[in-house]
């Protein structure tokens, strides 16, 4: 069980590294700068 | 026609796929606030009265330890389906709400903030660095190895590793040692750090100038400095001003790192690294939302009622993020690192770290 584990908890860090961490956190800043944005307009108009 | 069918189609896959893990996070935060205002609504001198005034049990520590307690009781039965919402949409929350912190400061802040954060981030990536290369050579480790554990070690966790690993040429089990040892160690700060600040009392200042320089992860880190004294904001304003100060040398460090590697394996100009390629990447954009926001609250201060909607949406977006952080904390990493060597040379350079970063928060923020 704890060799399943193991390999479980392995591949879910490999996955996260092949599928381009950087890239999806580049995307997260300008998802991020987009909300910050909307909430600045949502607190100037109210 | 072809190619925006096949976008379409992606992007209903990822809201199907990603949808249901947000809404669970919305809904433990949802339930965390209403938590803390029922056990804020008991009478003095009641257990829960306690819990909230005197053991300072606040939104950030039940947000977390909430979603800690969910994840690991569920353990493998916990629903897969839930985790890509939980990583790819609620985590990221955190970075909107620390954009938004931008706006309770004034420039001068920041920079006052930022730069004592930078002096006190260089010496401590300097003592990393030392440390863990005399330990490195101690141990008998690899010197792209060890340069992978000063990265993660020094900078900001995970995102340096991910940015040094090419440019040290690193076996990715290698990558993966590092970023274990940094989550786990991440664990153990949420865990310890504010029971060691209130045990010796620690300024709210110092507390959060030392959670930014000494815990690796972005969203530890915040969650760290934020769940000591979420109330009166100061750890919160110093942590998010410090880690970004962290945070923005990463790329200026991976070029640095690149010349060394360049000049140890003799290469020659047409194979080195495209440097400014990698500042312009790797610069994390939030910094910028951040800075924007202090600038714009320097030469056109909000008000009160507008600061108010501001602080109320960053207590929203990162409580929703720190739930996202409790119920990624799987404590399963504690089993997967293999070979006792690497693991030593990273907990010594880190108890080394832990300790100066704290000495130079007293000094720079008292």
């Amino acid at each position: 069980m704890e060799g399943k584990n193991k390999d479980d908890a392995v591949m879910e860090i490999e996955d996260s590294l092949s599928r381009g961490m950087f890239a999806q956190e580049r995307q997260e800043d300008f998802v991020a700068l987009i909300i910050a944005f909307i909430v600045i307009v949502i607190a100037l108009l109210s | 026609m072809v190619q925006l069918k096949r976008r379409m189609r992606n992007f209903f896959d990822a809201i199907k796929r990603n949808t249901p893990g947000f809404l669970f996070c919305v809904i433990l935060a949802w339930l965390t606030l209403n938590f803390e205002s029922w056990l804020k609504s008991f009478g003095e001198g009641s257990i829960p009265y306690k819990l909230v005034y005197s053991y300072h049990i606040n939104w950030v520590i039940i947000g977390i330890f909430g979603g800690m307690i969910i994840r690991n009781f569920l353990g493998p039965k916990f629903p897969a389906f839930l985790l890509p919402g939980i990583s790819n949409w609620a985590r990221p929350t955190i970075k909107p709400g620390i954009i938004l912190m931008g706006a309770t400061l004034t420039f001068k802040e920041v920079v006052t903030i930022g730069f004592s954060g930078i002096v006190m981030v260089i010496i401590c990536i300097a003592l990393v660095f030392v440390t863990t290369i005399f330990l490195g050579k101690k141990f008998n480790i690899s010197k792209r190895f060890i340069y992978l554990l000063s990265m993660g070690n020094g900078v900001c966790g995970v995102s340096a590793v991910i940015a040094t690993a090419p440019v040290v040429k690193a076996k990715p089990e290698e990558s993966i040692y590092v970023i274990s040892c940094i989550l786990i160690f991440g664990v153990i700060a949420l865990l310890f750090y504010p029971i060691v600040g209130y045990y010796f009392n620690i300024p709210d200042a110092v507390y959060g100038a030392w959670a930014a320089t000494s815990v690796h992860n972005t969203a530890q880190s915040i969650a760290v400095g934020t769940m000591y004294t979420p109330a009166n904001e100061v750890s919160t304003k110093v942590v998010s001003a410090v880690k970004l100060a962290r945070n923005s040398l990463l790329p200026f460090l991976v070029v640095a790192l690149g010349f060394v590697m360049a000049s140890e394996m003799r290469m020659e100009k047409k194979t080195q690294l495209p440097y400014v390629k990698i500042i312009a990447e790797y610069f994390p954009l939030f910094v910028l939302g951040f800075l924007a926001l202090a600038i714009w609250n320097t030469f056109s201060p909000f008000s009160k009622s507008e600061l108010t909607i501001i602080k109320k949406w960053w207590m929203y977006l990162t409580l929703n993020g720190f739930v996202g952080v409790g119920l990624l904390t799987d404590l399963r990493v504690f089993k997967i690192i293999g070979g006792y060597r690497p693991f030593m040379v990273f907990s010594l350079a880190c108890f080394i770290l832990i300790v100066v970063s704290l000495l130079l928060g007293y000094f720079f923020f008292t």
